[in-house]
């Protein structure tokens, strides 16, 4: 009988989180499909007589939109892949090697998440306005993957600190070199590691605003989260268009959980070693 | 002819001096076990070999070349680790074929090698499990394959036994020492069990603190230990040492300890130990010790009046533990009387297997 009330409990529970987090979502598609005027509507029905696809329409045929997602997709592609390709490697370095100042090196990569990022903008547009890096994506490349990096190469190391040493040992006495054993045995074991590191670097820049609007300033650079906030003017604001868009942002980073999620499973070290 | 020679192998972590000067050598196609308790330096010694640690001192030669600097992955030696240590990702096949495919062998070299190995460890129907799918017994099985696959010169093993149960244990020493027959490999094979190095070893090296203490055959090593360290290590039930001394008594030679006195006329070359200081420790092994009960020839001279402590039945023998005055005395007896606490028993010492020990350096002396 307290097992039913137990997951009644915990039934009910869910539902709830489960609508607070759907309600958001559900209202901005029904916001994209409405007019602009119709914004104050307090209907929560998704499709009414008046609802259309025409501000998704508008959002691809009228707007730069494609050009900022073109530009969202190059500059989180290289920053996930430079966050993967460095936290990956330094990860392992710093979890198998002893070497002069790692302890530092480890510290200091967990001094630099004290601060918020908001309070680092001054120093970095300085920084970049001096290395002539202002309205380009290198400057916003450094930038979002030295401030995703401590976090990745953290995890990583935290992952790799798990994995036992016999395990590239026998693949060295097997025949492999110290790195192939790294990328041919280790890697792969490490899956769940590399894709919360994947997937953190990636979200690090695809959402990102505050920075972005400081080193782009050029409209033909903006990325996605900057062009969103261009339909928000001084007077009026494109509602429509600005829900079309959000909706639009966030089906790629939908399939990039789902599509990943499968990786994310612990456990993978399981039957390599006894004791 | 791949024969392994460590020459005076020094190797420190810190301040810790873990081998202090290693000499020794297996020959081509010979089964060396290195044994010793735990924390001696066995593993480091093996994973010295297979170039994983690197020594402070000394010369690693593997087939006659000196290998010192040479990576582990040009050693042409193969290891199976204490916890097996499979690739969790890959499947049973995909484990043993590992080396293969790095060397980039043909795919059809690559399945006969996995699959002759694989029907050798009877693990064939196993190939497409991953190692979390497996049991204990399995993976020490593919972790075997695994080195088999190589074919390598040199076999190293590090207490691959330890993580199953006995029986399991026991089934499996006589399948490692089929494969020493079949493949006739050099294999050198650590364990800090004594039962294995006795059982498996063409010759036995016993380690003890960093420092070899002896190496010969398990006969050597049982019949002429060079220690009492040796032993004491080598032998279960472990033997009675006795600390006594040798006197002469109307020209014949007797040891004396409390509670015992035994006459030594009949051991060859008893003279010699008349010469030396009086001061001895004797071994006994407890399977040297009879039950005058059931002795044919009784031996007055050499009976030991004991008092029956406490008695352990193995089956067909019972490892009794007994006193005479203050000294203990443990004998592994043929059942065939029961014996209770508090029995007294009359042991006959069996004079020609004793073994005699220096007091101070502990070492054997040779009659
Ligand atoms: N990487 C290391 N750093 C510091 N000390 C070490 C290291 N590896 C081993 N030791 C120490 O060296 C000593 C010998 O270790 P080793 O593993 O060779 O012992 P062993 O004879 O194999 O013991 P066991 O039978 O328990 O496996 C131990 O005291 C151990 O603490
Ligand atoms: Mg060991």
């Amino acid at each position: 009988m307290s097992k039913k009330i137990e997951t009644l409990f915990i039934f009910s529970f869910l539902v709830l989180f489960t609508l607070a987090t759907l309600y958001p979502a559900l209202n901005i598609i029904g916001i994209s499909l409405r007019t602009d005027d119709a914004f104050q509507s307090r209907s929560l029905a998704l499709w009414t007589s008046e609802s259309s696809f025409r501000s998704y329409v508008t959002l691809f045929l009228k707007t730069d939109f494609l050009t900022w997602m073109k530009n969202s997709f190059l500059v989180s592609f290289v920053v996930t892949l430079t966050g993967v390709v460095l936290a990956s490697t330094s990860g392992y370095a710093l979890s198998r090697f002893n070497f002069m100042g790692r302890r530092a090196v480890l510290s200091s990569l967990l001094m630099t998440q004290m601060f918020p990022a908001t309070m680092l903008l001054l120093p970095f547009f300085i920084l970049l306005a001096k290395l002539k890096l202002i309205n380009s994506y290198l400057g916003l490349i450094i930038i979002y993957s030295s401030t995703a990096l401590p976090f990745c190469i953290w995890q990583m190391k935290g992952y790799y600190d798990t994995i036992p040493d016999a395990l590239e040992e026998a693949a060295r006495i097997d025949g492999c070199s110290r790195f192939s054993a790294f990328t041919k045995v280790i890697l792969p074991v490490s899956a769940p590691a590399l894709v919360i590191t994947a997937l953190f670097s990636f979200m690090a820049s695809w959402s990102e605003y505050v920075v972005a609007a400081i080193v782009l300033q050029d409209p033909g650079l903006y990325t996605l989260p900057l062009g969103l906030k261009s339909f928000q003017a001084s007077l009026s604001t494109q509602w429509g268009l600005y829900a079309a868009g959000a909706v639009v942002v966030s089906i790629p980073v939908m399939i990039l959980f789902i599509s990943l999620s499968r990786f994310l499973v612990s456990g993978l070290t399981v039957g390599s070693v006894k004791g | 002819m791949a024969g392994v020679s460590l020459q005076a192998i020094s190797k420190s972590f810190g301040d810790n001096t873990i081998l202090k000067g290693i000499d020794v050598q297996a020959h081509s196609r010979e089964f060396m076990v290195i044994v010793g308790p735990s924390g001696c330096g066995k593993s480091t010694l093996l994973r010295i070999i297979a170039g994983l640690e690197t020594p402070d001192g000394g010369d690693v030669i593997i087939d006659g070349e000196r290998k010192n600097d040479t990576d582990p992955s040009k050693r042409e030696v193969a290891m199976v680790f204490q916890n097996y240590a499979l690739y969790p990702t890959m499947t049973v096949y995909e484990n043993l074929a590992f080396s293969q495919r790095i060397r980039k062998r043909s795919k059809d070299e690559i399945d006969k090698r996995v699959m002759e190995s694989a029907e050798m460890l009877k693990i064939d129907e196993l190939l497409d499990r991953k190692p979390k799918e497996l049991s204990g017994g399995q993976r020490q099985r593919v972790a075997l394959g695994r080195a088999l696959v190589r074919k390598p010169k040199v076999f190293l093993f590090d207490e691959p036994l330890s993580n199953l149960d006995a029986k399991l244990r026991q089934e499996m020493r006589l399948e490692i020492k089929k494969l020493h027959t079949q493949l006739n490999n050099t294999m050198i094979y650590v364990t800090h069990d004594q039962t294995e190095a006795m059982t498996m070893a063409d010759r036995i090296c016993l380690m003890n603190n960093g420092i070899i203490e002896q190496i010969g055959t398990p006969e050597e090593l049982y019949n002429k230990p060079a220690n009492t360290f040796v032993s004491t290590f080598i032998g279960m039930p472990p033997i009675n040492l006795i600390d006594g001394e040798v006197c002469t008594e109307n020209g014949s030679a007797f040891f004396m300890s409390d509670g015992m006195r035994i006459n030594l006329e009949k051991i060859k070359n008893i003279e010699l130990l008349k010469d030396l200081d009086k001061h001895v420790i004797m071994g006994i092994r407890p399977e040297n010790l009879h039950d005058n009960y059931f002795a044919e020839i009784k031996d007055p001279e050499n009976t030991i009046k004991c008092t029956v402590d406490l008695v352990e039945n193995l089956g067909s023998v019972a490892l009794v533990h007994s006193h005479s005055g203050n000294t203990h005395l443990s004998a592994s007896l043929t059942t065939g009387k029961t014996i209770h606490p508090g029995d007294s028993l009359d042991l006959i010492v069996d004079v020609n297997s004793l073994h005699f020990f220096h007091q101070e350096t502990k070492e054997r002396i040779k009659l």
